[in-house]
């Protein structure tokens, strides 16, 4: 057990500081539309041409290449510099998409995608969801059947993240001639502007309409966009979340200390009859959890002994924990929180947040997984 | 790579003999029933004889020469098994003893010769006003020692010629004597300003209750599976799996902090003390928590003093307010920031 930053990692971090408090966006970042997109295409391009978009890539892919430890320090200084959230219409196609072409993807795909999705020229979606397969995403039923050298697609998918606005979609569908579950699935990318594709924009409790949901009608998709082999799309797909549970979750959850640092400022301004002994052992409740947090986030990264499954209880702590701060967040802001832009952004992350325990895995689903795959508790029956 | 966080070989080698001395010796059912009070006095020996007591301390005194991480390490294992507090009051006795230029002394507190007891005040106080300040003693043996620490400092206290009552502890596997302190017991103080020892106390303090959080996430585990109702193990239904999972989720973010709040100490960051802070803010209520559902997924077995699980909750109980200055802590965590 040991940890230390060396001194060119020092160096590194006070490179970083000084990079991203010079070249930090102005203003919030638009919630949705041609805006969300145009925005954090820019954001992305600065960062590419200065060298820090895909630090987790490897070098032949055109990223960095970074160690963990320059990793986990770029996006301590990114979080604390305020820096625009990870979870923005970049993240599937730099955290997701771009990881599992690296992975599984063919040479020509990765010629081609590759070095649009970090020089900021692209924004890739997501379609696993469907209506009928929330949790239980093995039973999806939107098709691929074999046409000479196409796919021809036909079904929905939902809550797809800016679909509206991504130029590809990760899509996940049932190739195999009347197969089931896990088996017979493709990893296909999708280009949104084929036709046949509708979009049909929801919006979300928050008031923004960042997702939604997505029609396929007869779209041909060549069978040279399949990811992997073809019917081996649920590998695929588990290689894709893999990288949702380790790196690219680091910046969100550091975030989460640096939110609470606003928390407790706010109590200090508070009139001290508003600042009771309660409220104050809460915010040393959340300061602590974030802390922990924290260490978590490091001890998923730096223990050679963490599995996927690990990857569910920081997942689960991020989840729960992010609703606690914000849920203080109103309570502390009391009665000006009837204003929507009282304070910034926060009433809209309030809302935001209760989609935490739920996009990506529910906590029940999480809960059902650490207790069948860590604690080795039997499973129920029905499965 | 300059950051790993496993534990290594030579510390997985020191932890399998300790575990086998306390697998052997301290089976947390020795404390069911009347008889357990002072169980674990006659089998403190073998303890001391394999240095647990010293493992952070200098060769010259009888200790083993490791660090605070590997002290933390032991700790986790004493706590699952419950092991009186008295190794605590040990194995800090001895670093105050060497900090007050007194090696002798540190080394029989290393070597199991002199005994020595936690004590705990039963309301804030200032070692500069000693008299009349109640205290109960926990454990304390024939051995007059006793350590008293606070957020202000650490000293020993010899308790020579105190009335000491015997009181009934909620607690019933430990012994509780209450008594009333005179400034003349005072036998040497440190203050916080010069020593991290009252840290390392809670360092220590933290790394038990965190091995009550796993030894009850197994237990509960463990019942689980075995159990059978409706045709089914317990551990299927999903209101008991969650709450395994619950109890999980405690003990691997108890766990991440703890090892970050020995990390702190051993290589002296600046924020030490907000990560110590951190960890004992979360170590009590997770351990709370974790008996409490181990109790209930227990069931009506879970309410008898027949079975273990009712144990870790008195014990959480005990360590809990051990040392006070909770309110300064919180004082000092809402007013940390991440951003520097």
């Amino acid at each position: 057990m040991f940890f230390e930053f060396t001194k060119d990692d020092q160096d590194f971090r006070r490179e970083a500081r000084e990079w991203l408090r010079a070249n930090l966006p102005s203003g919030f970042a638009p919630r949705g539309g041609e805006p969300a997109r145009k925005f954090a295409l820019a954001w992305l391009g600065k960062l590419h041409a200065a060298g820090w978009s895909g630090i987790s890539w490897p070098e032949a892919f055109g990223g960095r290449g970074l160690s963990l430890e320059r990793q986990i320090i770029w996006h301590e200084e990114y979080v604390k510099a305020g820096a625009p959230s990870r979870l923005d219409p970049t993240f599937v196609s730099v955290n997701h998409a771009g990881p599992t072409v690296i992975a599984c993807g063919t040479e020509a795909q990765k010629a081609f995608h590759l070095p649009k999705i970090l020089a900021g020229e692209v924004l890739w979606c997501q379609g696993f969801s469907e209506p009928d397969s929330g949790s239980d995403l093995a039973s999806l039923k939107t098709t691929g059947v074999v046409d000479g050298d196409d796919l021809i697609v036909n079904g929905q998918k939902i809550w797809t993240s800016y679909a509206d606005i991504a130029d590809y979609q990760e899509l996940l569908i049932r190739t195999g001639p009347g197969s089931q579950r896990h088996q017979g699935l493709s990893w296909v990318i999708c280009d949104m502007k084929t036709p046949g594709i509708s979009v049909r924009p929801i919006e979300n409790l928050a008031g923004a309409t960042h997702f939604a949901q997505v029609f396929y009608d007869d779209v041909r998709i060549p069978l040279t966009n399949v990811v992997g082999e073809l019917h081996d799309g649920w590998n695929v797909a588990m290689t894709t979340l893999s990288f949702e549970r380790t790196t690219a979750a680091m910046a969100l959850q550091l975030e989460l200390s640096v939110k609470v640092d606003k928390l407790c400022s706010w109590a200090g301004s508070l009139e001290p009859e508003s600042c009771c002994p309660r409220l104050l052992h809460e915010l040393a409740v959340l300061r602590s959890e974030a802390a922990a947090l924290r260490a978590l986030t490091y001890q998923t990264l730096f223990r050679t002994s963490e599995t996927p499954f690990d990857g569910s209880i920081v997942r689960l702590y991020f989840a729960e924990l992010s609703q606690r701060i914000h849920a203080k967040a109103m309570e502390l802001m009391g009665p000006a929180n009837a204003e929507f832009h009282a304070f910034g952004e926060w009433v809209g992350a309030y809302l935001e947040s209760f989609s935490e325990t739920i996009a990506g895995g529910t906590s029940e689903v999480q809960r059902n997984i650490i207790g069948e795959r860590i604690l080795g508790l039997p499973r129920e029956t029905s499965r | 790579v300059t950051i790993q966080l496993d534990v290594s070989p030579e510390q997985e080698q020191i932890l399998a003999s300790i575990r086998k001395v306390l697998s052997e010796k301290f089976p947390v059912s020795r404390l069911r029933g009347p008889h357990s009070v002072g169980a674990d006095q006659a089998r403190l020996n073998s303890l001391a004889e394999l240095g647990a007591f010293g493992l952070g301390a200098g060769e010259e005194v009888g200790g083993a020469g490791f660090g605070i991480t590997e002290d933390m390490l032991l700790f986790v294992e004493l706590g699952r098994h419950l092991v009186t507090p008295n190794v605590l009051a040990s194995a800090i006795g001895a670093r105050l003893a060497l900090a007050l230029g007194r090696p002798a002394l540190a080394r029989q507190l290393i070597s199991g010769e002199q005994s020595i007891c936690i004590s705990n005040a039963l309301r804030p106080f200032s070692f500069d006003e000693l008299e009349n300040l109640p205290v109960h003693l926990i454990d304390a043996q024939d051995g007059p020692l006793a350590l008293l620490w606070s957020d202000q400092g650490m000293a020993f206290l010899r308790c020579e010629g105190l009335q000491q009552q015997p009181v009934d502890a909620t607690d019933r596997s430990v012994a509780i004597h209450r008594c009333s302190l005179s400034q003349a017991c005072l036998d040497g103080y440190v203050s916080c300003s010069t020593t991290p020892l009252v840290r390392r106390t809670h360092l220590l303090l933290c790394a038990m209750l965190h091995g009550m959080v796993e030894a009850t996430r197994d237990m509960a585990v463990e019942y689980a599976k075995l159990r059978t109702q409706f045709g089914r193990p317990i551990g299927a239904f999903q209101a008991i799996k969650h709450r395994c999972a619950n109890m999980a989720i405690h003990a691997k973010v108890l766990r991440a902090q703890l090892v970050f709040a020995a990390l702190a100490e051993q290589d002296e960051w600046p924020d030490a003390q907000f990560q110590n802070d951190a960890c004992r803010m979360l170590a009590a209520p997770y351990a709370l928590a974790n008996a409490r559902s181990n109790i209930q997924v227990h069931g009506g077995l879970g309410f008898t003093s027949e079975c273990d699980a009712h144990l870790y909750l008195l014990r959480a109980h005990l360590y809990e307010n051990l040392g006070g200055g909770k309110q300064a802590t919180e004082q000092r965590l809402s007013s940390h920031r991440f951003i520097d």
